[in-house]
Formats: C-alpha cells, sequence, structure tokens
C-alpha cells in the first residue's frame, strides 16, 4: 500500500488525438506534393508514402490508427490518381502504412540503428513500406488488366524498386524538419515523460471532505519547481472558501487541480492527489468531475459557446442527455437562481459582462454540480457588478447548499458571505482557517497585506495601540459595533480612573448604569480589574 | 484653465447621454468623475480629449476657443490614459513611444532624449526603456502611456478607471505616482468607481447622472449627503466617512487612515 504522498501522476499536454493532427497535416502536405512533384529520369518519388511514414514515426500510432491513416492516403491518392486502375491502393496504402509502423517498432530498440550518429529508420521504413506498398499495387495492376508476365517482371518491379530508393532518400529529407517542427510545439511524445495510468490503481482518501487535496505538489510541464507544493486543503460540504494570496502564489493552480484540468488539460507532473466525493481525481475525467464541480474562469468569455441565451444553458444538459422537459425545467430554475429571467431569447453578445458572466454561472449550475468555483470573477466587473455577484454567491451557498470557493485578491466585497479562508504563498497554503484569523495572519507575517481591507487593517491597528473591539471588523456594521465598543470601554475607563478614590461599590454601580446592562457583580469586578490595569 | 459651456452630446442624434454640462478645471486641481455604468463618464472626457465632437456647446483652454481643435493638438495640454492602455501603443519600445509626442513636436534629438530619460525616470520604469509595449503589465502600459502625456508637459492627465481589476499592490503604487505628479503641480481627472479613492485622494468630484452634471462639489459635501441621494447617484459612502459619521464628534474622515488617527487622539484626549 503506497503512501498518498508517495503518489505521483504525469500527463503530457494535449488531447490524445494528436496522431490525427500531424498524420492529416502530413497527407495533406503529401497530397499536394504529389500532384506537383517534378520527375527523376521519368520516376517519380512516392511523397504520399513518404508522408505517412513520417507520421507513424512521429506517432507512432496503434495498428488500428495506422489502417486508418493508410486508408485515408488511398482516397486521396484515388481522388488525385491518373492512372487507368487507381482502387489498387485501397490494398497498397493501408499495406504500406502497416509496414511503416511495424518497422517503427521492430526497430526502435535495434542499438544498430544509428549510423554515423543518424538515425537510420526512415530510410528503411521509407524503402520497405514503398516497397510492400508498390509491390501490391503492380501485382493487382498485372492480375486486373491481364498484363504479360514478362512487364510485370521487368518493367513493374524495377520500377517500384526505383520509387523505393527515391523514397528512400524523401522520407528522412521529410521526417527531420517534421520532427524539429512539431517537437518544438509540444505535439509529439517525448521519451524521458510517460504518461500515467491510475486506473488499476485503489487510492483511498485520509481525510473526509468534499473536496480534498493531499500532499498536493505540482510541476507545470518543463517547470523545474514546482507551482503548488505539499499543498493539504480541504473544502467540506456547504463551505464558502476564499482562497487569496499575491500574484505567482499557486491560487489558480489550486482551482485547476480542483476541476481536474491539473494534470489533464495543462499536462505536467503531480504528486500527491486531489479527492472529489473521495475519487482520485487521476481516475476521472474532466467531463465527469465538471458533474461534481462546476468552474467559472477568470475569462468566463471563453466558457459561452451558443447564440442565445436559452441554448447556452440547455447545451451542458443536452450533452449528457437530459430530456427536453427536464432542460426546461432545470433552465427555469438556474435562470431564476441568477436572475436571468425574461432574458432567454437575447443573443449573449448583447448581453452585458456582468450578465454574462451570470450566464456562466448558470450553464454550470445547470447540470447540477455540488460545489461551484470561481476563478477572479470580480476581474473585470465594477464594484456594483462585484457586490450583486457576491450577493448571488452568497445566496447559492446559503439558500441552495452549494458548496463555493473563491479565489479572488479583491477581498472587502466576498468577505461577508465567507465562513473559511485560505493564503498561498509560493507555492504553499500558510494559513487556513477563519475569515478573521487568516487577515490577522496576513497582517502579522506581512503576507499580500495591500489585499487587507482597509476596514480591517485600521481594527488591528486600533488594536495594537490597546483598543481591541469585541468582534473582528469585517463589514461595515460591524466596525460600527466595535466602534461603540471602544467608545464605551474608553468611556467606563475614564470613570474608573476618575472614581479610584471612591469605594468599589460605587464603582461597580456606575459602571452597571453605563453599560446599561444586567452583568452580575462578580462579572463586573473583573471588568474593573481590567479596567483598572489598563488605566 | 479648461473650461466647458452648455455641453450637449449623443452618440445618435436623437438620444442625449447628457446636456447643459457646464463647469470649469483649475489647475492643480485633482478631479474624480463618477457616477453610474453608462452615465457619460467615459465620454465627458472623450469631449475634453477631442475624440469627440459635441452636438452644442463650447470649450475654453485658457481662453482660447478650443471646440473646433483636433485631438492631435490638444495632446500638448491634455494627455489622456485609456481604461485599456495598449490601445494607445504602436511603436517597437517604450522610449520610442514617449519619444513620438516630442519629436512630433520637432524638437531636436538631445532634447527628446533628455526628456525621455526624465520622464521614464519620474514614472518609475526608466528599466522597461527597451521592452516592447504589447508585452508589459497593464499597471507599465498605463505607466508609459502617463509617460508620454508627461512628455508632451501636458498641464492636465485624464485616466479612465486605471485601478479596476488591479489588485492592491498596484493600485497602491499607481496612486503614490498620481499623488507625486498632482504634487508637482500636475492637474489630473481620474475616472473611477472606487469610494475610497474618491474620498481619499481627490480635490473635487464631478458625478454624473441624470442626463447632466448631478453634482459638482468637494468629496465631503458629496459623502455627507444622505444615503438614498448617494445610491441614486450610483455611489456608496466609502468606510471611513461612513464610520466617522457613526462616532460622534470625530468629524468627517476622508480615508481610514485618518480616522484612525483622529479616533486615536480623541481617545488619548
Amino acid at each position: 500500500m503506497e503512501r498518498i504522498q508517495d503518489l505521483v501522476y504525469t500527463h503530457k499536454q494535449g488531447g490524445k488525438f494528436r496522431w490525427v493532427t500531424v498524420s492529416t497535416l502530413l497527407l495533406a502536405l503529401g497530397a499536394i506534393l504529389h500532384l506537383v512533384s517534378p520527375s527523376i529520369a521519368g520516376v517519380t518519388p512516392n511523397w504520399m508514402i513518404a508522408t505517412y511514414c513520417v507520421a507513424i514515426l512521429l506517432t507512432k500510432p496503434s495498428y488500428a490508427q495506422t489502417l486508418g491513416i493508410g486508408f485515408v492516403a488511398a482516397f486521396l491518392t484515388i481522388l488525385t490518381s491518373k492512372s487507368a486502375f487507381p482502387y489498387g491502393n485501397l490494398l497498397s496504402e493501408p499495406g504500406g502504412a502497416l509496414t511503416a509502423a511495424l518497422v517503427t517498432r521492430a526497430m526502435m530498440n535495434l542499438s544498430w540503428k544509428r549510423i554515423g550518429g543518424m538515425d537510420i529508420t526512415p530510410i528503411v521504413s521509407g524503402f520497405l513500406a514503398t516497397v510492400v506498398s508498390g509491390g501490391i499495387f503492380v501485382t493487382l495492376l498485372w492480375q486486373v488488366l491481364e498484363l504479360p508476365s514478362t512487364v510485370y517482371v521487368k518493367a513493374m518491379w524495377p520500377l517500384v524498386l526505383m520509387v523505393a530508393g527515391l523514397n528512400a532518400v524523401i522520407t528522412p529529407v521529410l521526417y527531420i524538419p517534421a520532427q524539429k517542427l512539431f517537437a518544438k510545439r509540444g505535439m509529439l511524445p517525448s521519451d524521458h515523460e510517460g504518461m500515467s495510468n491510475h486506473s488499476g490503481l485503489t487510492i483511498l482518501p485520509e481525510r473526509q471532505a468534499k473536496i480534498s487535496m493531499e500532499h498536493l505538489t505540482y510541476f507545470y510541464p518543463k517547470a523545474s519547481t514546482p507551482s503548488i507544493e505539499n499543498v493539504n486543503l480541504d473544502v467540506h460540504d456547504g463551505d464558502f472558501l476564499v482562497i487569496t494570496g499575491p500574484a505567482g502564489s499557486g491560487k489558480s493552480t489550486i482551482c485547476m487541480a480542483m476541476v481536474g484540468a491539473v494534470p489533464k488539460f495543462y499536462g505536467g507532473r503531480l504528486e500527491g492527489m486531489v479527492f472529489v466525493d473521495g475519487k482520485a481525481t487521476t481516475q476521472m475525467d474532466i467531463p465527469e468531475l465538471a458533474n461534481h464541480i462546476g468552474v467559472v474562469l477568470a475569462d468566463y468569455d471563453t466558457q459561452l459557446v451558443t447564440l442565445t441565451v436559452r441554448e447556452e444553458v440547455a447545451f451542458a444538459m443536452e450533452n449528457r442527455g437530459y430530456s427536453r422537459d427536464v432542460i426546461e425545467k432545470r433552465s427555469r430554475d438556474v435562470f431564476r437562481q441568477v436572475g436571468l429571467e425574461g432574458l432567454e431569447d437575447r443573443k449573449v453578445t448583447s448581453l452585458s459582462g456582468g450578465q454574462r458572466q451570470r450566464l456562466a454561472i448558470a450553464s454550470v449550475l445547470a447540470t447540477n454540480p455540488s460545489v461551484l468555483v470561481l476563478d477572479e470573477p470580480t476581474s473585470s466587473l465594477d464594484p456594483d457588478g462585484t457586490a450583486e455577484l457576491y450577493r448571488l454567491v452568497g445566496a447559492l451557498n446559503k439558500e441552495h447548499g452549494i458548496t463555493v470557493v473563491v479565489i479572488d485578491h479583491d477581498l472587502h466585497a466576498v468577505l461577508p458571505y465567507a465562513n473559511r479562508m485560505a493564503l498561498m504563498n509560493d507555492g504553499k497554503v500558510v494559513c487556513d482557517s477563519d475569515v478573521a484569523t487568516t487577515l490577522r495572519y496576513m497582517y502579522e507575517h506581512n503576507i499580500y497585506v495591500d489585499a487587507l481591507p482597509s476596514v480591517f487593517t485600521t481594527y488591528l491597528e486600533l488594536e495594537s495601540a490597546g483598543y481591541g473591539s469585541a468582534e473582528p471588523w469585517l463589514s461595515i456594521e460591524s466596525a460600527i459595533k466595535g466602534l461603540h465598543y471602544i467608545e464605551m470601554a474608553k468611556a467606563i475607563d475614564r470613570s474608573v480612573h476618575a472614581r479610584t478614590s471612591y469605594s468599589t461599590h460605587s464603582v461597580i454601580d456606575s459602571e452597571r448604569t453605563e453599560l446599561g446592562s444586567n452583568i452580575t457583580a462578580e462579572d463586573s469586578e473583573n471588568t474593573v480589574t481590567g479596567g483598572g490595569t489598563r488605566a | 484653465m479648461l473650461k466647458v459651456e452648455n455641453l450637449r452630446f449623443g452618440y445618435v442624434p436623437s438620444v442625449d447621454i447628457f446636456k447643459d454640462v457646464n463647469f470649469t478645471i483649475h489647475g492643480g486641481e485633482f478631479i474624480a468623475i463618477g457616477g453610474k455604468n453608462g452615465c457619460g463618464k467615459t465620454t465627458i472626457t472623450r469631449l475634453l480629449m477631442g475624440l469627440e465632437k459635441p452636438t452644442e456647446g463650447r470649450m475654453y483652454y485658457n481662453g482660447a476657443d478650443i471646440t473646433t481643435m483636433p485631438p492631435s493638438k490638444r495632446g500638448q495640454f491634455i494627455g489622456y490614459v485609456f481604461q485599456q492602455p495598449d490601445r494607445q501603443m504602436f511603436r517597437s519600445t517604450v522610449a520610442e513611444e514617449v519619444a513620438f509626442g516630442p519629436e512630433s513636436l520637432g524638437r531636436s534629438k538631445e532634447d527628446v532624449e533628455r526628456i525621455v530619460n526624465d520622464v521614464l525616470h519620474k514614472v518609475g520604469i526608466s528599466h522597461l526603456r527597451e521592452a516592447y509595449p504589447p508585452t508589459l503589465r497593464r499597471g507599465e502600459k498605463q505607466r508609459v502611456a502617463i509617460a508620454s502625456a508627461l512628455a508632451m508637459e501636458s498641464s492636465i492627465l485624464i485616466l479612465d478607471e486605471p485601478t479596476s481589476g488591479q489588485d492592491g499592490k498596484e493600485t497602491k503604487e499607481l496612486l503614490a505616482l498620481l499623488r507625486q505628479l498632482h504634487a508637482e503641480g500636475l492637474t489630473i481627472l481620474l475616472i473611477t468607481h472606487d469610494m475610497e479613492i474618491m474620498a481619499a485622494e481627490c480635490t473635487r468630484a464631478i458625478i454624473m447622472g441624470n442626463r447632466t452634471v448631478a453634482f459638482d462639489g468637494t468629496p465631503e459635501a458629496l459623502f455627507t449627503k444622505t444615503a438614498d441621494e448617494l445610491h441614486d447617484l450610483g455611489l456608496t459612502r466609502p468606510p471611513s466617512v461612513e464610520l466617522s459619521l457613526a462616532v460622534p464628534g470625530l468629524g468627517y474622515c476622508k480615508s481610514m487612515d485618518e480616522l484612525r488617527r483622529k479616533l486615536l487622539a480623541q481617545l488619548e484626549g
């Protein structure tokens, strides 16, 4: 049984369909070269074979995928062919492609494949694929057109071998620049960085939570230092958690780890684990995770894909196969929740920024995720829009029980709604507690103090000057209460000071009247002692 | 110094954004322009800059009528920092960008060199002189735009919501720069939604609303209005004012710093 801190998951950036992209590009190039290629002494190199050899060498596809590449090449050659009987390509091109794949695999681990520092695999595969493909093609032609055997042996086969010779030259000529080009763009699998697969493992969380990040360390691709380091952070059911920290502290990386985009979209190396509803995110796909966690990105416009408001909210539900009735009912519900009723038929482009952001929230809520993650939601909103957004999110949290995680640097507006706050610094969670404690930590440890709301800073500064409040100043209302508390304490203080020569009894009496409360004599005696010390 | 009279403007001929706009900007003022979304805050500054033509009304700079003067000419006394400053940069290095203004005025090479060095130093981006403007952060781009205005020796600087979407550190640094420039005699017009900045930094507030100037006076006069009146203007009281009103005898406090100072003085005294 492995410990969670020893778990490692690496992922290569990009989708799993890179072989399609690379081979499509190369086959298109092959078709063009096939049409414009000059002949050398009456013999034309077969560019189509050369290009799919290069594609296969670059992406190392499976045999089924190879067969697909071969058929696409066949259709392309048939469509562009000037030959009397081009249909032989339907057999010859897949044959050639399979040969190239066989050669690529066979030579992968051979020690003698390098001659004078150069990899000869492209030469060998270019030559053999052409021999096989050309061989199949001329044999079919010989049979179908009932040509004499002498033509087959003495003209056709020598021609095939000549073309194969030419292809042995052009395949590496295409392969070397293509390899450099695609490698530079990160479209090729690199040998040292593999793809992990956790599907066979049983991974159990150490802690019970809605989302738990356990011993989480993450490196972006090619990064030598981690963006987040040994992060342990839980999100509980019903939480309203704010994650804050200076720019580059890793707060957005945390957000991306919760929704599975780290590492499954960005690639890179993940150590430790993120659990959502007790399941490891490396064992779930991003779409599956989206059923649990809805995310609204800082750049929410990129999430909107349809023309009208109604379609946008229906889109995610249609993709998951909801029935028409359910879609209509859910749509009505979420439009009411986010306050977009009556705008259903508007074009998305005609909405204001704040409305488009609500629409992004609505379409995320449509599929009923239990957690809503918002990454820097207020960076493009004015103060009114900010207040309105947090009112909405606060209501979703309180009234609909949706767990909320907000990543933001504008703390002033979000504080009244949050029940927890985590502070990130240099990729680590340095404080995770209730809002007041975390804000105090920021102030006392001088981390990201510029983000502290001015009201809260004042509260701490007054406190350090000897004027504490009963409650932290997290809103204007609590600040006003705090000010009254300080005034009152001062008034008591003064009266104590003024009457020190009087008997203890009269102090208690005066205090009782001033506080106007029904405190017991014992309690007030304590207060007096406190007041006396301060004076 | 800059005076507007009976200004009327609408993007569509039949719909006025505002009319009957009258105010005079004096040298050395630090003016906040505020109001609800869509009330014409940005539009009024675009008229001042000459980027839009008023339907009616006249504008004067030091007594001279500038109503028909093109923006390129007005650039000699008004500098403008757009909300997205990347839209106003078109040269390949910061130094060239800043040099464009004085060059177009026909200043000598040495003069231009000296001016560019001075203003880059003044706004604190000397280290970025060879940088390519589009690669800079927004706060840095704003400084390039401010430097360009200073290089023209503009007497008025207009900034359109320079602090929205920035974190506390960037906002504080920008305000420190504006405070310094204001102390050196620059007149500043700041379009802002931020009540704390409006109260703490500005000497005057012009609030647009009801299709005209709805308020023109000191921030103190503005924020001591009733909460309902402020709400109608699309404003709220900044925390310092709200709290100072809650403590009897404290008096108006334009910033939390002032509030703390006064409060401590009151408590100690």
